[in-house]
């Protein structure tokens, strides 16, 4: 396809994307702010991976990874985009969060506990300091890395340094802070300790077989040449690391809830073990951790990744 | 065995010298090893080193890890001494997973460092001899067997090495 061609395809589906998402608040509101929420947080992660990625390597001052230096920095530029579908999340919030329906928090000793946290203008505020921050940061990254385009010399790179350093700390408490905010609030009464990392876990797993997957394409056009199956390998031994990593965190919730046994925490992976969700509670694991790498391999079309 | 040794001191110079033995027409000059103090990036390609089967060992060592960490764990409470934890049932195996993941893991890597100095010859006691001075600094060595080769061949390759770059070249009875 050529690249007016992939243009225009990408913004048939945005319209339409837009559409279904808009029919489907119509048509059944509590669906509809459901699925908006998950494609939301979903593409926003994918996004903030990108991100991460990028800062992780350049706090880290990696540099076997430059050759295929705006596969991240891509997924990074979607970020201030990515931000508004979450922030029209706010607009459904009395569909989606059972604590913000009028008299939850008062008539619920639990949820009164936690009203200094989790009460509307406080949610409202996190939402929109967070999401400035990582579309701030992202902005600013970018804006050095075209900046490093036109004028050769360090200061562009120490100041990427600088930037993906500060962005990294505020990111881990921005963003455990956000997963408890978004996604553990939905269910208010409920807790894990893990839940952080464990989206985490998730965003970064899905970010780097998004970025192998990319670049294995793109290795056979555009960068041809300079991605050599070294990358690729490199791509792979990351992906299988987080893979791993994203099992261990998961079996490190599943295994002390499910060994507790408490009232507070069992019931989240009780509705999740029964009934319609158990084939999708089955398929998680399946898909995420031994397969991951061979779903990456099968999607672009290759065996070297 | 007669073998020739040559020295370098750049990686462009060996890995010129690999490729042109190999290259060599009528003479099998078969490379016996190659001597770097450091991973020299390209020499493995060069050298048409197959590649490794040390993950078979990872593989083998991994799952004797994980057979006998659910063995001992299966043995201790469910067949021998029957735990009751929580209620739950003796055969929990989900319990079990920590123990087995670290096992797993455990005799995998040790069994892939094992395999490794068993393979290249290393141990702590081992006597150390080096085939030139400074393989373990600043200095790299190709090694090549000789035997068969007659006194032209032997001129070639001489020529060769020297003409790659090679900062000494001898011959060695070993």
């Amino acid at each position: 396809m050529s690249d007016r061609n992939q243009r225009m395809a990408a913004f048939v589906l945005l319209v339409a994307g837009a559409a279904a998402a808009l029919f489907e608040l119509r048509a059944d509101p509590a669906r509809g702010w459901t699925d908006l929420l998950v494609c939301a947080f979903l593409f926003l992660a994918l996004a903030l991976a990108g991100q991460v990625f990028l800062a992780i390597h350049y706090a880290a001052s990696a540099g076997w990874w430059i050759a295929f230096r705006r596969v991240p920095e891509a997924l990074m530029s979607l970020v201030p985009l990515a931000a508004l579908p979450m922030l029209a999340i706010w607009l459904g919030r009395h569909a989606l969060y059972s604590w913000m329906r009028p008299g939850a928090l008062e008539s619920d000793p639990v949820l009164k506990a936690k009203s200094a946290y989790l009460n509307e203008p406080l949610f409202l505020l996190r939402m929109i300091v967070f999401l400035a921050l990582w579309s701030l940061f992202s902005v600013l990254l970018r804006r050095a890395s075209l900046a490093q385009d036109v004028g050769p010399g360090l200061a562009q790179h120490r100041r990427m340094v600088r930037l993906s350093a500060a962005f990294l700390v505020l990111f881990a408490i921005t963003f455990s802070l956000a997963s408890f905010d978004w996604l553990m609030s939905l269910q208010p009464r409920w807790t894990s300790t893990m839940f952080a990392i464990y989206m985490f876990a998730g965003l970064f797993q899905a970010g780097i077989a998004a970025i192998a997957l990319a670049v294995a394409r793109l290795s056979r056009s555009g960068l041809a040449g300079s991605v050599t199956p070294k990358h690729l390998h490199d791509l792979g031994k990351l992906l299988f690391a987080f893979s791993i990593f994203w099992a261990y965190i998961w079996v490190c919730q599943y295994l002390l809830i499910w060994y507790g046994n408490l009232m507070e925490e069992i019931p989240y992976f009780a509705v999740r073990t029964r009934g319609a969700w158990l084939p999708l509670f089955a398929l998680a694991p399946v898909l995420r951790w031994p397969g991951s790498r061979e779903w990456c391999c099968w999607g672009a079309g290759s065996t070297s990744i | 065995m007669s073998r020739l040794v040559a020295v370098f001191s750049e990686e462009s110079s060996l890995l010129a010298a690999v490729r042109g033995a190999r290259a060599m027409p009528d003479h099998r000059a078969a490379i016996v090893d190659v001597y770097t103090p450091y991973a020299v990036h390209g020499l493995d390609e060069a050298m048409g080193l197959p590649g490794t089967r040390l993950p078979w060992v990872t593989l083998a060592g991994g799952l004797c890890g994980m057979a006998g960490a659910i063995a001992l764990q299966v043995w201790c409470a469910v067949l021998d001494w029957p735990l009751d934890v929580g209620g739950k049932p003796h055969q929990s195996a989900l319990a079990f997973l920590p123990i087995t993941f670290e096992a797993t893991i455990l005799l995998g890597g040790l069994a892939t460092a094992g395999a490794f100095f068993w393979r290249s010859r290393l141990s702590p006691l081992a006597e150390p001899r080096p085939v030139a001075a400074g393989v373990t600094d600043d200095a790299m060595a190709l090694v090549l067997k000789l035997d068969g080769a007659g006194p032209d061949e032997r001129t070639a390759l001489h020529d060769l090495l020297l003409a790659a770059g090679a900062r000494e070249v001898r011959e060695e009875d070993r």
